[in-house]
């Protein structure tokens, strides 16, 4: 017995031992924040330790006897079962796993759990499982994978609709049940709003919830508050009193207990000190109410946001910008190629010719008129090449003087001179000289039209006319010549009458005589070949003598001469006389009502001025300049129209262009005209 | 009067001028000779030599302004006034330069012709 009360003795000596470990195990288990469960082979909790509430909500008594499975969100169920899988085939193992678990709230916890397969062990016969809650740790992971996702996707993207649209994918559900990030334009107006919801369906509803926010005034909440003050929002919970204040607004009241909004934040995105737009987060899960925390999360978010937002801005202006200069660059090589094609197939040749001379570019026309090929020429002296040698200096210190003074006698204007082909033979050639508008140095560009063909044409033309003038004289010359001899011989018979006949005649001739002259002489002035004799005569005697012949000529008129000049005049008297001739011929043609005309000699100090008065039909206004130019005559339908070829006053302008002078008129319509001429004279100081 | 009729010779290769001017010259109390080719001024050398000679400048087949040239080269006969004429008004310089003392654009006036033959007697 002794030994069997030994037995007793040591028995209860161990199961003291045994008490006390037990009670010390329980309270290390009980006390411990994790949670140490054993669960059946079957899966059914047989034993949940004390702080499975804290974690779960849930008392140990009620998860006795239930299954795990109850504990995992319906959609984990299978995974959470998948990663059991090896440890209920393999007893001894150990296996650590992360999870989502429901509270009894049906909030989730995110729990570490530890479990060993101890089925084959006879004293347990239980997976021995230890539980971690990691929520904490999996929201903050959470929130820096949000933040690293979403840095992604504002560096990975320049476009920021798609990228706000990624965004808002990528808040919800993780971080907010759903997610509005609003864009302001530069009106402060939202240009576009980017939505999600857990629920694809009520993304509309979030939609229509800011409709009806956005004209309310005075808000006290949401997004439009945001965007008009720039300060975050932060409501933990969304209570009774903060509906209230929707109240007045069924339809939107029934918007916001549509969405069972139950907490809520917000920020603004802020860039360059400027509310850019706003961000918002919701949560319509009872057991998720934003904290302080997540506000500085949401915050950090949103600075990143704006940030991408205003980098984005800056990357559109400045891509802006490129367009328009490709635009630009566009168009210029258009006008490039358009210009090229003109210089290409241009029928004149068109020479570019830099500042100091060289050739900078020769077109395929120039090519052919010259003798020389472009790669030729590029880069060469171009006055060694197509100037004839005798004008080559002219060319070059005109160039100088063009480059010193900015003036150039020939610039921007058509001029004919002589050019040089490459065999070395001459031939006429009009040139237009442009500069070429540019910074820098100057470039030319002339143009040059081959005008070998027009001169002989021109030539032909003048001979033609100078043949055809002659031809048409000589029978003139012949019957003047009969008419004045018969007017010497019925002078000896006294008859009146027919020596009448013969005078109209004879002054009929003498108007043929100055058509044929006149025709000539327009032929000449237009080729530049009037030929002019220069001498010195005294003004006053010469148009005297002019005044007389012209008296002696006119019966119907008196030609008044009035004042002196004192002056010589050097130049072509012939030609002179000519105009002054036109001047009174025209004065008694256009007055025929009229019964004299006024001829004035005067001066200035370097002028002789002759004007010829008439007292006529006078020139309206509008005919003043045109009666100067070639074969222009006033045909007016109210008057009888005066014949003549329209050539007088053109060449008499010719004439006194010629020796430097100045034709003009001073008329109005119906109260006669004064012609004037004003000439150098070479009396400087008298 | 004149003291002894003056010898005009008149060279134009156009018969009707020709016809005209003699009779007018005749009228006025002039002897004339015409003729229509040029070359007969180069003989006339060897006849008695006119007091003046009326010259076309162009004449068909000879250039009036040669012979004038030619007359005024020889010593027998480049004192004899030649007087010029030419439905060329722009020929006179080159017709004095060859030596025409005087110049008449044709058609003209035949007061104007007389008073210029008047200047040589």
């Amino acid at each position: 017995m002794a030994t069997s009360a030994r037995k007793i003795g040591a028995h209860s000596k161990t199961t003291a031992a045994f008490n006390h470990n037990e009670k010390l195990f329980r309270v290390l288990i009980e006390n411990s924040s994790d949670v140490l469960a054993l669960v059946s082979k079957e899966g059914t909790f047989t034993y949940v330790s004390p702080s499975v509430q804290k974690i779960l909500g849930y008392t140990p008594e009620e998860l006795l006897g239930r299954s795990i499975r109850d504990l995992f969100p319906p959609n984990h169920i299978a995974e959470a079962l998948e990663q059991f899988q090896a440890v209920s085939e393999t007893p001894g193992l150990t296996v650590t796993v992360e999870h989502p678990y429901l509270h009894k709230d049906d909030s989730m916890r995110w729990i570490e759990s530890t479990t060993t397969n101890y089925l084959n062990e006879p004293s347990i016969q239980a997976y021995v499982a230890n539980f971690r809650d990691i929520t904490g740790r999996k929201h903050a992971e959470e929130k820096q994978y949000v933040l690293n996702e979403a840095s992604n996707l504002l560096v990975s993207s320049l476009d920021h609709q798609i990228t706000l649209k990624e965004i808002v994918e990528l808040i919800v559900p993780t971080l907010a049940d759903y997610c509005r990030i609003a864009i302001l334009d530069d009106d402060q107006k939202i240009k576009e709003i980017s939505v999600n919801h857990i629920d694809p369906e009520k993304i509309a509803l979030v939609r229509a919830l800011y409709e009806q926010y956005k004209d309310r005034e005075s808000t006290t909440h949401g997004l439009q508050k945001i965007l008009e003050t720039g300060s975050p929002e932060l409501i933990s919970t969304v209570s009774g009193s903060v509906l209230a204040t929707v109240q007045d607004n069924p339809e939107l009241l029934s918007i916001v207990n549509a969405l069972a909004l139950k907490s809520y934040m917000g920020v603004p995105l802020i860039a360059r000190d400027k509310t850019i737009g706003a961000i918002t987060f919701s949560s319509v899960q009872l057991h998720r109410h934003y904290t302080y925390d997540d506000l500085l999360f949401a915050q950090e978010l949103a600075r990143r946001i704006a940030l991408a937002l205003d980098n984005t801005r800056l990357y559109q202006q400045t891509l802006g910008e490129i367009r328009e200069r490709e635009k630009v660059q566009e168009a210029l090589n258009e006008s490039e190629a358009r210009k090229g094609a003109v210089f290409d197939t241009a029928l004149d040749s068109i020479i570019t010719m830099d500042h100091t001379g060289k050739i900078v570019d020769f077109n395929p026309a120039a090519e052919s008129t010259f003798g020389y090929a472009r790669c030729e020429v590029i880069g060469q002296d171009m006055a060694e090449l197509i100037i004839p040698p005798s004008l080559r200096e002219r060319h070059r210190s005109g160039l100088v003087h063009y480059l010193t003074s900015g003036e150039g006698t020939m610039m921007d204007r058509r001029t004919e001179i002589v050019a040089m082909r490459k065999d070395g033979s001459e031939f006429p050639i009009e040139l237009a000289i442009t500069r070429v508008p540019k910074a820098g140095n100057p470039l030319f560009t002339g143009t040059i039209r081959d005008i070998t063909e027009r001169k002989e044409l021109e030539r032909r033309k003048d001979e033609f006319i100078s043949m055809a003038s002659h031809e048409l004289k000589t029978p003139v010359t012949s019957l003047k010549g009969f008419t004045n001899l018969f007017q010497r011989r019925l002078a000896d018979q006294a008859d009146e009458k027919a020596l009448h006949y013969l005078a109209r005649m004879n002054s009929q001739l003498n108007k043929l005589t100055k058509l044929i002259s006149d025709l000539l002489d327009v032929s000449r002035v237009q080729t530049g070949k009037l030929t002019y004799s220069e001498e010195s005569f005294d003004l006053d005697t010469f148009v005297k003598e002019m005044i007389e012949n012209l008296q002696a000529a006119t019966d119907t008129h008196r030609l008044h001469l009035e004042g002196t000049a004192e002056v010589m005049i050097y130049g072509d008297r012939d030609r002179i006389g000519q105009v002054l001739v036109n001047l009174v011929t025209n004065a008694i043609k256009y007055s025929p009502q009229a019964d004299r005309v006024i001829i004035r000699v005067a001066k200035d100090a370097t002028n002789a001025i002759v004007s010829v008065q008439d007292f006529g039909i006078g020139i309206a206004n509008d005919h003043q300049q045109k009666i100067f130019e070639r074969f222009y005559q006033v045909t007016d339908p109210e008057e009888r129209t005066y014949p003549g070829l329209g050539i007088g006053l053109y060449l008499s302008s010719e004439i006194i262009k010629r020796h430097h002078g100045r034709l003009w008129v001073e008329s109005r319509k119906g109260e006669g005209a004064t012609f004037y001429f004003a000439l150098p004279h070479t009396n400087t100081g008298a | 009067m004149q003291s002894r009729q003056k010898k005009i010779l008149v060279v134009d290769d156009e018969p009707d001028i020709l016809e005209f001017l003699r009779e007018l010259l005749e009228l006025e109390g002039y002897i004339v000779a015409t003729s229509d080719k040029g070359e007969y001024v180069q003989q006339i050398h060897d006849r008695s030599f006119p007091d003046l000679i009326l010259l076309d400048v162009l004449l068909s087949g000879k250039d009036g302004r040669e012979i004038v040239k030619h007359l005024k080269s020889q010593e027998k006969t480049k004192h004899i006034p030649v007087i010029m004429f030419s439905a060329h008004p722009s020929a006179e310089p080159t017709a004095r330069a060859a030596g025409a003392d005087d110049f008449l654009a044709k058609p003209f006036e035949m007061d104007e012709l007389l008073t210029k033959i008047a200047n040589y007697f």
